[in-house]
């Protein structure tokens, strides 16, 4: 029996564009705005939740283990213990399945389970060689050891390590992440021009879905001045498919189709959801959002991460004992137009079903009509510790509007592994 | 059990202990100076003593000073001449002893613990939060009078003892440590340790030079302090400054001055007779009595039950719900979040809300510039306070406020939304100022939980709140709200509900009064003055600049339909509103605004269409009229049992209006000119200029029976 449980209700903050109106919110702002709501709203005392778990990737020295400064910040009493998980993109949703396995082993009955991520502030850093010589600079006594030590000086030790860039480049195999979607869309021969197509779908679906999506977003009072905001930041009034074809590829500047314009943003935000055991769900004070029915994790070529999601759907699929067809809803993360395009090629080939999933038939299709259908990270940005959270909690909200009973929300991480999630509304 | 007690230690170490068997803080009450004359006389007999430490056997405070109700009660200037120099003999025996003495001290040492621990060689605190070292006596009327003036500035030199003794403020250890009041602040845990330890470094130094002294260190303090010239020019300064803030009305400082620019140089027997002699006749003398008074008051009004049922139990308040996000709003919001309670508040407008979280950080900024805090102590804080559109969050809420605009429908749907969602144990409070309390109520479930809060403008100054008790409130809403007013540090007068309650209700005639004088003639700057030499912060008009003239008309309209002939309303604030005056927010009222700069407005006259110009002979004439009109309201709120006593009248007056303190009080103030005279006078003026001065009738009374409103 695959291990599940509830999710009870959920919040977002809006998600900005790093450098936006939230750039001045650190994360760990973000992620009590978040977590004290989704408390709020429930009308729940802080003092029956079991456990605080937050995904979180470039977590500020200021604030280690950041989900419990933002559970002590939130109301959350000292005794509640909290940690935080990193699964790079899907940090969020390891953070749900954390939960999901302490309330599965009986060992938790509420938790609190989101992400946060402000890519905004992940700062630049000194070299290794710059903070060796500051010290010995530091601990010379004599003027002659001060002296050797300022002779030791190189300009070069100057040069900043742009944190951002290193961590969104995988280290094994040496790719970023924009260039392992150059890599599928030379595998599944995806052309420029449907990546832009794609990319200029997710901005119209968000923008249309503006008056829905606040429904799940709880406004930030932005720093400094306490502007609100409301809504997401980052959806494009007056994309247009001209304006997109403009944009130079930016991973791979003489050959490549992918460029910033089909790419996701980099982005603010963070997600809280409640997750609770059968029991709490019964009592609960209002209809539980969903729940999980199965999820999992899986692991491929970092250099093809982007086709993580059929690998974890394949998985999360036969835990269920479910199949593609059976799914009325989807969400899958838009790291890349060609990432999310390869995924629906990759599911819908019987060869590649057979060389590597394991399967003697094609997973299955995943129809454009059903795909992200309020848009996706390409128009409201990809908080990568929280995105996960995001997924599942978006997907719950409109299998509610729509009445569906079953809805599968994936990502891709970098370092090539995938996540995915079975959601059902009983 | 002795109040005074010694206990011997090893190596030839006494500890003199203060431990007052009869109350809860170590006071030194005569019974006290007693009992030090004994223990003296013991450590004088020991021979082989080598050092004392003095302590408290009170764990967690030291000494809180002399026995305030005796200076309250003292009225004749020997009797205190002798009481002085009683304890600066005995205190004299202290600092005589000749082996080291060191006080140990931890917790609160005010005014007479003070001097005590100046007696000794040398100070050591603990740094605890609870240690405040000071000398509050000129915030009763006197000045440090059992050796303290003559012994302080030996110790932290004239500019710092100046503005210990001027202030009244307290230290905590570390800055009396930086100020040299004290030689050491240690953690608590090893307080004695280091007494001991410091009893053996002054051991070490030669007799004449073993007490701590004061040192000149720098160019400034030299210049300040180590020549006549410097200190000359200090004392004009500290001089002027006290003229500046007191106006003269304060005779206390200004004595302390004398003292100490007298006494410098002086041997300590005739530095000690000129303390004695200067702080004797103020001790018995009018002001401090006034104040004292007052203290007593505030202090019951911190502390005394409210109802009969000593068995009703405050609830404990660990969040708040709070509707508006306005003025009012975010400084509640504020003050509850200083004090560690979770505030939801709601507002229909993200702009409004945007407001109120900013209004909620500049308070926080200004008092963290002020205590320095650390910035994660100032997020701490606004972390608690939770922003919403809707009302969520609210269900666990303990206490609510509304603060919302003043409209008795926009206020009755707040609350009826309030109480669908709240717990029914919660109290809900409004912040009305102007509305009937059960008015409010009516529609309520449960209107016995529900109590008017009125806070005074802003929020993070002013002291008074006054707790409305509605007809159905009951006794568990009010002792709720009460210690809920206390634990925010404010201190509550519980009045009826009533239109104005008290400061309102008590100011509105005395601002009417204002603008008849303006009526007849005298100027808007005269008037102001007049008020101001009588001892108010601000005149009648700059207060109406200053709330708005919008705000002073709506309040002024309630009040006039409750209170016809007293408080009728007068077309002025209209007329001026009506020509785009609204006081200081819009930069024009009865003054011209430029920032902190108030200018008269030579165009008001004609906008009001006054004609005739005046003078006042003397401004005390235009002053009586309006302070006649405030003790005639003082008097009606006691007879109509407003309030329970008549000091909460003087109370609320002084802390919520800014009546002048050492004038104890609008009713206090009417005694002590004198009741049948103050009934002459009001009969006089009530045929002359009608009947908004018809006497009160137990003010009548009283005159004729001799009798006074305040004891």
């Amino acid at each position: 029996m695959a291990p599940t449980g509830w999710i009870l209700g959920g919040v977002r903050t809006p998600f900005a564009k790093a450098g936006g109106p939230l750039k001045r919110t650190p994360s760990y702002e973000l992620g009590r705005v978040a977590a004290t709501e989704v408390l709020a709203r429930a009308e729940l005392d802080p003092a029956r939740l079991d456990e605080v778990i937050f995904g979180h990737c470039a977590m500020p020295s200021e604030a280690a283990n950041s989900t419990r400064i933002v559970a002590l910040r939130s109301g959350v009493p000292e005794q509640v213990p909290a940690f935080t998980v990193h699964r790079n993109c899907a940090s969020g949703m390891e953070a749900v399945a954390s939960a999901v396995y302490r309330i599965a082993s009986g060992d938790a009955h509420l938790v609190l389970a989101g992400g946060m991520e402000s890519m905004s502030q992940i700062p630049l850093q000194y070299t290794f060689e710059y903070a060796e010589w500051l010290q010995g600079l530091m601990t010379a006594k004599s003027p002659m050891a001060k002296l050797g030590a300022l002779a030791r000086f190189k300009p070069a030790m100057l040069t900043p390590r742009i944190a951002i860039a290193e961590g969104l480049t995988d280290l094994v195999c040496g790719l970023n992440m924009g260039q392992t979607a150059e890599v599928l869309s030379r595998e599944f021969l995806i052309t420029r021009e449907q990546q832009d197509a794609f990319a200029l779908q997710s901005h119209l679906k968000a923008l249309a879905a503006r008056e829905r999506l606040r429904e799940e977003i709880v406004p930030v009072f932005a720093a400094p001045g306490y502007e609100p905001i409301r809504d997401d930041v980052g959806p494009r009034e007056g994309q247009t498919i001209e304006a997109l074809a403009k944009l130079k590829p930016y991973f791979d500047r003489r050959n490549g189709t992918v460029t910033v314009g089909n790419s996701c943003q980099v982005t603010d935000g963070a997600v809280a959801l409640l997750i609770g055991d059968d029991a709490q769900a019964a009592a609960w004070n209002s209809a539980p959002l969903g729940r999980i029915r199965s999820f999992a994790f899986a692991g491929l070529s970092p250099s093809r991460m982007g086709l993580g999601p059929v690998f974890a759907a394949s998985r999360a699929l036969q835990k269920a004992g479910l199949t593609l067809a059976d799914m009325q809803l989807f969400e899958v993360n838009e790291a890349f137009a060609a990432q999310v395009l390869a995924c629906q090629a990759a599911a819908k080939s019987d060869a590649f079903a057979k060389a590597e999933l394991g399967r003697d038939r094609a997973l299955g299709e995943i129809p454009d009509a059903i795909l992200n259908v309020n848009g996706g990270a390409i128009a409201l940005g990809h908080p990568v510790g929280c995105s996960g959270a995001r997924l599942l909690l978006t997907l719950l909200h409109e299998m509610k509007r729509r009445n569906l009973k079953l809805g599968l929300a994936a990502l891709c991480v970098g370092g090539g592994q995938g996540a995915a999630f079975v959601l059902e509304r009983p | 059990m002795s109040i005074f007690r010694v206990e011997a230690q090893s190596r030839g170490i006494a500890h003199l202990v203060m431990d007052h068997p009869e109350r809860k803080l170590n006071v030194l009450d005569v019974a006290a100076l007693d009992s030090l004359e004994q223990a003296l006389s013991e450590l004088e007999s020991l021979t082989d003593l080598t050092g004392v430490v003095l302590r408290s056997g009170k764990p967690g405070s030291f000494i809180a000073g002399a026995d305030v109700e005796a200076i309250g009660a003292i009225t004749d200037p020997d009797e205190v001449r002798r009481l002085i120099q009683r304890a600066h003999a005995v205190f004299l025996r202290l600092e005589r002893l000749p082996v080291p003495t060191v006080a140990a001290i931890d917790g609160v040492c005010l005014g007479g613990g003070t001097e005590l621990a100046l007696t000794c060689d040398s100070r050591i605190a603990s740094e605890e939060p609870r240690t405040q070292i000071g000398l509050p006596e000129v915030m009763l009327g006197i000045f440090p009078g059992f050796g303290g003036t003559t012994r302080l500035p030996g110790v932290v030199g004239y500019p710092a003892a100046l503005d210990l003794i001027l202030t009244g403020r307290s230290l905590d250890a570390k800055r009396a440590e930086k100020m040299g009041l004290i030689a050491r602040a240690v953690p608590a845990a090893w307080l004695l340790d280091h007494a001991h330890r410091r009893l053996a470094e002054l051991a070490k130094r030669p007799d004449d030079k073993r007490r701590d002294r004061h040192r000149l260190r720098g160019l400034v303090p030299w210049l300040l302090d180590g020549n006549p010239l410097g200190r000359s020019v200090v004392f004009s300064q500290a001089r002027k400054g006290v003229l500046a803030k007191t106006g003269g009305h304060y005779p206390a400082p200004l004595a302390a001055i004398e003292v100490l620019e007298r006494c410098v140089g002086q041997t300590r027997e005739i530095a000690l007779a000129l303390e004695c002699d200067t702080v004797s006749p103020l001790v018995a003398g009018a002001v401090c009595k006034n104040l004292v008074r007052i203290f007593g008051l505030s202090e019951a009004a911190k502390k005394a039950a409210v109802v009969d049922d000593a068995t009703v139990r405050p609830a404990r308040i660990q969040r708040l719900a709070l509707a508006g996000a306005g003025v009012m709003g975010g400084g509640i919001a504020e003050l509850a979040s200083r004090h560690g309670i979770a505030v939801r508040v709601r507002d229909l407008k993200p702009e409004a809300l945007q407001k109120g979280l900013q209004t909620i950080r500049s308070v926080i900024d200004e008092r963290g510039r002020k205590k320095r805090m650390k910035s994660r102590e100032k997020d701490g804080q606004m972390a608690l306070v939770s922003p919403t559109l809707e009302l969520t969050g609210v269900q666990l809420a303990d206490f609510a406020i509304e603060a919302v605009i003043e409209d008795l429908d926009i206020k009755r749907r707040v609350f009826a939304e309030l109480e669908v969602r709240m717990r029914p144990e919660a109290v809900i409070a409004t912040n009305t100022s102007s509305l009937s309390v059960d008015a409010l109520a009516e529609g309520l479930q449960h209107p016995e939980r529900f109590v008017g809060f009125h806070f005074f403008n802003p929020v993070h100054k002013m002291p008074l709140l006054e707790v409305v008790r509605g007809a159905r409130t009951s006794d568990s809403s009010l002792v709720t709200a009460v210690a809920f007013a206390r634990r925010l540090g404010k201190t509550p007068v519980v009045v009826k509900d009533s239109p104005g309650f008290v400061v309102n209700r008590v100011l509105m005639p005395y601002l009417r009064e204002a603008m008849h004088l303006l009526e007849e003639g005298y100027g808007v700057a005269e008037i102001d003055a007049a008020m101001k030499h009588f001892g108010m912060p601000m005149g009648p008009f700059e207060v109406v600049d200053e709330v708005g003239l919008d705000v002073a008309h709506k309040v002024g309209a309630v009040l006039s339909r409750a209170f016809p002939t007293r408080m009728a309303e007068s077309q002025m604030l209209v007329k001026l509103a009506e020509s785009g005056r609204l006081g200081r927010k819009n930069g024009r009222g009865f003054y011209l605004h430029q920032g902190r700069k108030r200018t008269l407005d030579p165009a008001v006259r004609g906008v009001l269409g006054l004609t005739v110009e005046r003078k006042a002979a003397s401004l005390d004439l235009l002053t009586e009229r309006m302070v006649l009109a405030m003790v005639n309201e003082s008097a009606r709120c006691v007879e109509e049992g407003i309030v329970s006593q008549p000091g909460h009248v003087d109370l609320a007056l002084i802390f919520g209006a800014g009546f002048p303190p050492f004038r104890g009080g609008p009713l206090r103030h009417a005694d002590t000119v004198g009741l049948q005279g103050i009934a002459a006078r009001l009969a006089t003026l009530h045929a002359e200029k009608g009947e908004r001065f018809a006497p009160s009738s137990m003010l009548v009374a009283k005159a004729a029976a001799g009798e006074r409103f305040t004891s």
